[in-house]
């Protein structure tokens, strides 16, 4: 049934007038396959740029007739755009075969359906030529060719290209279709009604002037589409029509959608009427998880639970650890360098043992947090989960004028509020990147909370671990306030819109997180280190000079002037140092404390002498404080950086101070109002 | 269907592929097909958080990308009013 030798053709030549069947359909659909079976000639199977660039032409025999197969270059449509898309359109249009066998790949029925609603709007027979039904079937997709067959008002044969199936029925269907003078009525796409009335009219104003063999109604919708191609053609022949065919293009710019919303539509309703799609497997399962990690109440109590666990986990293994680096890093390196400078200047000794090892030693300490934090991260990265997260949190942000995708780096800054402020540079609207980087150091980071699991137990004994919670709501209540007054009216409300994509579930890849959590680690160390080095001897500096002494020092001078705004919180000049060297790095109110206090470098005697020093309201109102305050200058230079601006920067800093303060305010004095001492 | 999906986009709120699909009666996979469709002719653009040029050179990139990247698309600038206005 064939003969070989295959021969180039142009879109202009003629062929031979015996029945032509034109290949057409999507790159690696099988087409070549069918080509080679039908003409018995070995056509390189693959698809590039360039590779079919040209109709390739072979024959066979089918029902008696010699009916000559083109094979036409791969095309994902009909546009105009590509080399191949115009030479298709082009070919099927001046050529005009007597059917068009339209192969898709069953898989992915609903990419290619496309090609075929398109294609229904020339003046073409066509078949369809279902290729990897059995592929299909093995993933679940059961497609019914008679259902489809009368949903698409057009014949439907399935294949196994790769295996001769069903190709000699392809061919046969095709020439039954070209004997039938009648009775070819497939199912179109249609465009909205009101867009058919500008179809009609652009058709009689343009009917005059289409050149043969170009339809008028294609070219009319073509037009409408904004094809370029068709546009250059027409608008030079248009002569004095073309500014009414102008103006109403102009008016209908946006008909597009309504054309391409037309076919999708159409797609939908065929692909409703013949497949069935799986309904076992991977991609269930991920529903299934969904419709539960997705829902506005399930699912933000899993995150609330996910949150709980990360962290439990965080303090359970990281805080230990912490400590124990603490204790035998950085206290024992701090000895050891003191014991190795006794011969150097004092000044010196001190910077390096109580500034510079002190300083980034502490940043060595917090790697078993962060180390478990971002493993944690990571898996449900991995796992597909933080889209959910950000998706079930939307609404949440939405409050905020914000959406889920800050959630992210808001996430972020319960490990670190630096990587925090900088993760919100993923937000590309410029006001929605505003508030996030404004209300992230109002997340408690691990650094604060840490200086709340220690103060807490002191203050409050046995009521520490509500405390705890209560504060850490707070913060983000606040948070939550804060976000709607810049939104609603600092920013003027600016609503986005997104759509997110769900990737499926999947076991998390160890490698890809151990990879990344390398990663992380090292850029954290290199940029927190560094800062925390030029920080820490300037926090030595101020607490040393000019007396020698912190309570001669700056800080304590400076604290010394504060008194009078500690007294409205029940609290005394050192608790505020304490609060002003946490801006050097949150850790610091500790030491601080314990060296004002005068309890010396071991914190054993802290509890007892804060206990004498401090009310109930007043711990509650510092605590309230510290965890409000401004964050850490490392954070502030971040936020410099992140906004360009230091009228940004300065708002945080007036923003974080003025709502730290009158909330401590309000907590000491709400609660002598109410009696409690 | 396609300015259905402007329309949604236009209320505000973050939708999920798998959301629209449900809405718009039809698989995720044509949900996608028309994100692209969409993207292709100018009325959505992708708002993927990695390659903008805001984040080449930054020492804390991989703190604020996945490698799981999240595909998101947004409406395309003057697009919106285009829609609000009929």
């Amino acid at each position: 049934m064939s003969q070989p030798a295959p021969d180039a053709l142009t879109a202009g030549e003629q062929l031979e007038p015996v029945l032509k069947v034109a290949l057409v359909g999507q790159p690696n659909v099988g087409k070549s396959s069918v080509f080679n079976d039908l003409t018995g000639q070995a056509q390189y199977v693959s698809n590039w740029p360039g590779k079919t660039s040209e109709p390739k032409s072979g024959s066979c025999d089918a029902q008696g007739r010699s009916v000559q197969i083109i094979d036409l270059p791969g095309t994902y449509s009909l546009g105009a755009s590509l080399a191949e898309e115009r030479m298709v359109r082009e070919f099927l249009i001046r050529q005009q075969p007597d059917v068009v066998a339209l192969i898709v790949n069953a898989t992915a029925l609903e990419r290619n359906l496309y090609l075929l609603a398109e294609l229904l709007a020339l003046p073409v027979k066509v078949v369809l030529g279902l290729n990897m039904v059995d592929v299909a079937a093995k993933q679940g997709i059961v497609i019914e060719p008679h259902v489809l067959e009368a949903a698409l008002g057009l014949s439907v044969v399935p294949l196994n290209a790769s295996r001769s199936q069903g190709v000699d029925e392809l061919i046969q269907a095709a020439v039954c279709l070209a004997a039938q003078p009648h009775g070819y009525t497939p199912n179109r796409p249609e465009i909205r009604s009101d867009h058919r009335t500008v179809l009609e009219e652009l058709q009689r104003l343009i009917a005059p002037y289409v050149p043969a063999p170009y339809p008028v109604d294609w070219a009319a919708l073509k037009l409408l589409e904004g094809d370029r191609q068709i546009t250059e053609l027409l608008h030079p022949l248009l002569g004095e029509q073309w500014p009414a065919v102008h103006a109403i293009l102009m008016q209908h710019e946006d008909a597009i959608l309504a054309i391409a919303g037309g076919r999708y539509e159409w797609i939908g309703r065929m692909m409703r009427a013949g497949i069935t799609q799986p309904r076992a497997g991977q991609l269930t399962l991920t529903d299934r998880i969904d419709r539960v990690a997705t829902h506005p109440v399930w699912g933000m109590l899993i995150l609330v639970g996910i949150l709980g666990v990360l962290f439990w986990l965080t303090y359970a293994l990281g805080t230990p650890l912490q400590t124990w680096l603490d204790v035998h890093l950085v206290q024992a390196g701090s000895l050891w360098a003191l014991a190795q400078l006794q011969a150097a200047p004092p000044w010196l000794a001190e910077l390096v043992a109580n500034g510079i090892i002190a300083g980034v030693g502490t940043v060595l300490t917090l790697l078993p947090v962060l180390l478990i934090f971002f493993s944690v991260l990571g898996i449900l990265e991995d796992l597909g989960y933080m889209a959910r997260a950000a998706y079930v949190m939307d609404r949440f942000m939405h409050l905020m004028g914000l959406h889920g995708k800050s959630f992210l780096p808001l996430f972020l800054g319960f490990g670190c509020n630096v990587p925090a402020v900088m993760g919100a540079r993923s937000i590309e609207s410029p006001k929605a990147r505003l508030i996030t980087i404004l209300v992230t150091p109002l997340v408690p980071c691990t650094a604060r909370l840490a200086v709340l699991a220690t103060l807490a137990p002191i203050f409050f004994g046995a009521q520490a671990l509500w405390v705890t919670w209560g504060l850490v709501a707070l913060n983000l209540v606040v948070l939550t306030g804060v976000g709607i007054v810049l939104h609603e009216g600092f920013l003027g409300g600016e609503h986005k819109a997104f759509i997110m994509e769900m990737p499926l579930y999947q076991l998390p890849n160890l490698r890809t997180i151990a990879a990344s959590l390398w990663q992380r680690l090292v850029d954290f160390m290199k940029m927190a280190g560094s800062i925390i080095l030029v920080v820490s001897v300037l926090l030595w500096a101020l607490s040393t000079f000019p007396g020698g002494t912190i309570q001669t020092s700056f800080l304590g001078l400076v604290g010394q002037k504060l008194e009078p705004l500690g007294r409205i919180m029940g609290l005394d000049w050192q608790m505020l140092v304490a609060l002003l060297t946490s801006f050097v790095r949150k850790e610091n109110t500790i030491p601080t404390l314990a060296v004002l206090y005068g309890v010396g470098t071991q914190g054993a005697g802290l509890g007892d002498v804060l206990g004498d020093r401090l009310t109930q309201p007043a711990a509650l109102a510092f605590l309230a404080v510290q965890m409000l305050f401004i964050p850490c200058m490392a954070t502030l230079a971040t936020i410099r950086q992140e906004t360009r601006s230091w009228r940004w920067t300065a708002l945080s800093v007036a923003l974080l101070l003025g709502v730290s303060l009158a909330m401590g305010i309000a907590i000491y004095q709400g609660a002598r109002l109410v009696g409690w001492k | 269907m396609l300015e259905q999906i402007l329309k949604q986009l236009q209320q505000g709120g973050t939708a999920s592929v798998a959301v629209l699909a449900r809405q718009l009666n039809v698989s995720e996979r044509l949900v996608e097909q028309m994100l692209a469709e969409q993207t292709r002719l100018g009325y959505l653009r992708p708002l993927d958080a990695c390659n903008q040029e805001a984040c080449v050179g930054c020492p804390q990139h991989t703190n604020c990308s996945t490698h799981r990247p999240v595909r998101t698309w947004g409406i395309a600038k003057g697009i919106a009013d285009t829609i609000e206005n009929g």
